[in-house]
């Protein structure tokens, strides 16, 4: 019993962790048996203490291999590693284009995995090779070196038809919405369902239903020039699910709408991810797209991704230059560093008067250079940037009380 | 002024002239098309790049849109004789017009299509289109209204050859103009023929304005 319980211990933390102990609580807590079971333990017979010894033997060894089984497939994936692959991995994938006799890496030593149903953002500035990443992923743009792997299967392998197969396991939405200007709402939704060689009157059905999901019921017959931004978006979204695709590639798909009507695509795009489990791979420039979206994130800059992982984790500590100056301000970054101090809000402290108190105590007071509140996948978490008082003793005692608070106080340094 | 037969001859001509205009365009374009679609599929950064198929093919349009008119209706002639049994009259005639005008064609069609946008071109790969469906169904009909406004200028350019075709016996409003307007003196003819032919070159280019207007979803 004690070793279940210590790997409850290593585990803490998820649903299936209560289920297993309800279980464990259930075939212990039947007093009737276990008031014979106690007889036996006590038996003065040898043979029966040496049947209760392995029942009870049998018993544990049965939960343990349960808990591995059923209640915590986990720890068997970290065994068994083949299971639970991502959906789309990148293996030292490089691309290089020619210029004048010179080459130039667009993108060099990129190693992705993306997990099925995340939510995976890809920021950077412009120039810093996101969009030919994108591309590379359903080789729109072939990878010099290097592997993809969809559902599986390397991409850059695949011969021309079973590539044309692949792709439409995986939509795509643009900037500008691509859309065939020449063809009504209804039809463009249609288009890659012809592609498919899927029947006109099926096709039809599906693309009005997806119209529906999205929400253009009624300019079904429009032609994209009589449609908004954001409407042109939402009839690219219905287009790119109309195969079914296992996932959705969204490159800079709200850049070119309003700040509402971004809201609006975010909003869809999570939303059929919530409802379908599509996996989105969003590229953009723009952290906000981030943190209303995205459950993971990597930050590519000059061609290399030099930080990744999960949103809030790259929020909270920022390790490089290109990580921070994404969450905080770049103007922040010129100013001297030796007395700046970062703060972070998460649930808990945003209730408190986490600086009054502190000053309150410490006796010192603080200096606020910059503070923002963001809406990390409906997480409110803020952050703020203090200048700590000059003199040693102060600072250290404002450290401490933050220590003993645990409030999340990190200097901030320049590298 | 002018007489029942002067009338009959001009309204021939005129026949003639639109006949061969029109069978010469709709020719021309089942050879211009397929050349035009093929230098724009195959030329560097299109959708199936073939620098070999690309480089031939451009020479053989220049050298062709090279040659003088006159001269190449007359350097085909053998040809035309293989073709048609005979190198007058309007038949006859709609061999080197199409043989001049293809190749004009083809440039036509390939500065429509690559008018479209490459990110359409690429959405429909990204579905996984085939060269074939990207041509028929986002190439073609996406560079509709900008291609049939090239017919109408095509058509006006192929009236203008046809007149030509008058001076190696062409039939036809040129020969008209040629034989009584210009060898007999008779400038009322040859303003009539010029009239005529403004006419017709009105009434193309007014259907090719409408119908490109009609077929353009792009907005106002």
């Amino acid at each position: 019993m004690k070793f279940v319980h210590a790997l409850q211990n290593v585990n803490p933390g998820i649903d299936i962790f209560r289920i297993s102990r309800a279980i464990i609580h259930n075939t212990r807590l039947e007093s009737s048996r276990s008031d014979t079971l106690a007889t036996l333990k006590n038996s003065p017979n040898a043979f029966w203490r040496f049947a209760f010894g392995a029942k009870n033997a049998i018993r544990y060894l049965t939960q343990i291999i349960l808990y591995f089984l059923i209640i915590n497939p986990g720890i068997v994936s970290l065994i068994y590693p083949m299971q639970e692959t991502p959906i789309i991995k990148i293996e030292n994938l490089e691309k290089k284009f020619k210029v004048k006799n010179r080459e130039i890496y667009a993108l060099r030593d990129i190693n992705l995995a993306i997990g099925k149903g995340d939510i995976f953002g890809i920021i950077g500035k412009s120039g810093a090779g996101k969009s030919t990443l994108v591309r590379c992923i359903n080789m729109l743009e072939r990878p010099t070196a290097g592997s993809v792997y969809f559902e599986g299967r390397d991409l850059c392998q695949l011969s021309q038809a079973e590539l044309r197969k692949a792709r439409r396991s995986m939509g795509m939405i643009f900037q500008q919405f691509n859309l065939l200007m020449q063809r009504t709402a209804l039809k463009n939704v249609c288009f890659p369902l012809e592609l498919a060689g899927i029947e006109a009157s099926q096709a039809k059905k599906r693309a009005c239903e997806l119209l529906e999901l999205v929400g253009l019921e009624n300019r079904m017959e429009s032609y994209p020039s009589q449609l908004s931004g954001g409407q042109k978006q939402r009839v690219a979204i219905a287009r790119a699910l109309a195969t079914n695709p296992a996932v959705l590639l969204c490159d800079e798909a709200t850049s070119a709408l309003d700040p509402a009507t971004t809201d609006s695509i975010l909003g869809l795009i999570k939303d059929i991810n919530a409802r379908f489990g599509i996996t989105a791979v969003v590229i953009t420039h723009e952290m906000s797209v981030i943190d209303k979206i995205c459950s993971h994130v990597a930050i590519i800059s000059k061609g290399v991704i030099v930080e990744q992982g999960l949103v809030e984790d790259v929020f909270f500590y920022p390790k490089t230059l290109a990580a921070k100056s994404l969450v905080l301000p770049e103007a922040l970054q010129k100013l001297p560093q030796e007395n700046l101090y970062r703060l972070i809000f998460n649930g808990r402290s945003s209730y408190e008067p986490v600086i009054s108190n502190m000053v309150l105590h410490c006796g010192c007071p603080v200096n606020i250079m910059y503070a923002d509140t963001r809406d990390i996948n409906g997480m409110a978490v803020g952050q703020m940037v203090l200048a700590l008082p000059e003199a040693p003793q102060s600072r250290q005692r404002i450290l401490d009380y933050a220590r003993a608070n645990s409030i999340i106080l990190e200097k901030m340094s320049n590298d | 002024m002018i007489d029942e037969k002067t009338l009959d001859m001009l309204l021939a001509g005129t026949w003639d002239t639109i006949y061969m205009t029109l069978a010469a365009t709709f020719f021309s374009y089942v050879f211009g098309i397929l050349m035009g679609v093929i230098l724009t599929i195959t030329r560097k950064g299109g959708i199936c790049p073939h620098a070999v198929v690309y480089s031939c093919l451009d020479v053989v349009v220049n050298v062709t849109r090279s040659f003088p008119f006159i001269i190449l209706m007359i350097a085909v002639i053998p040809f035309t004789r293989f073709l048609v049994g005979t190198t007058i009259g309007n038949n006859a005639t709609i061999v080197p017009l199409v043989l001049a005008a293809a190749p004009f064609v083809a440039r036509l069609v390939e500065s429509s299509l690559l008018e479209v946008d490459h990110g359409v071109v690429e959405a429909a790969q990204s579905m996984g289109a085939t060269t074939w469906q990207i041509v028929s169904k986002v190439l073609v009909p996406e560079a509709l209204p900008s291609l049939i406004n090239g017919s109408a200028v095509s058509a006006i350019t192929i009236l203008g050859y046809s007149a030509m075709a008058g001076a190696v016996g062409g039939g036809g409003l040129g020969k008209l103009a040629i034989m009584y307007g210009y060898n007999r003196y008779q400038t009322d003819i040859m303003i009539i023929t010029v009239v005529l032919l403004i006419v017709i070159v009105q009434v193309f280019q007014s259907i090719g304005n409408w119908a490109t207007r009609k077929c353009d979803k792009r907005g106002e």
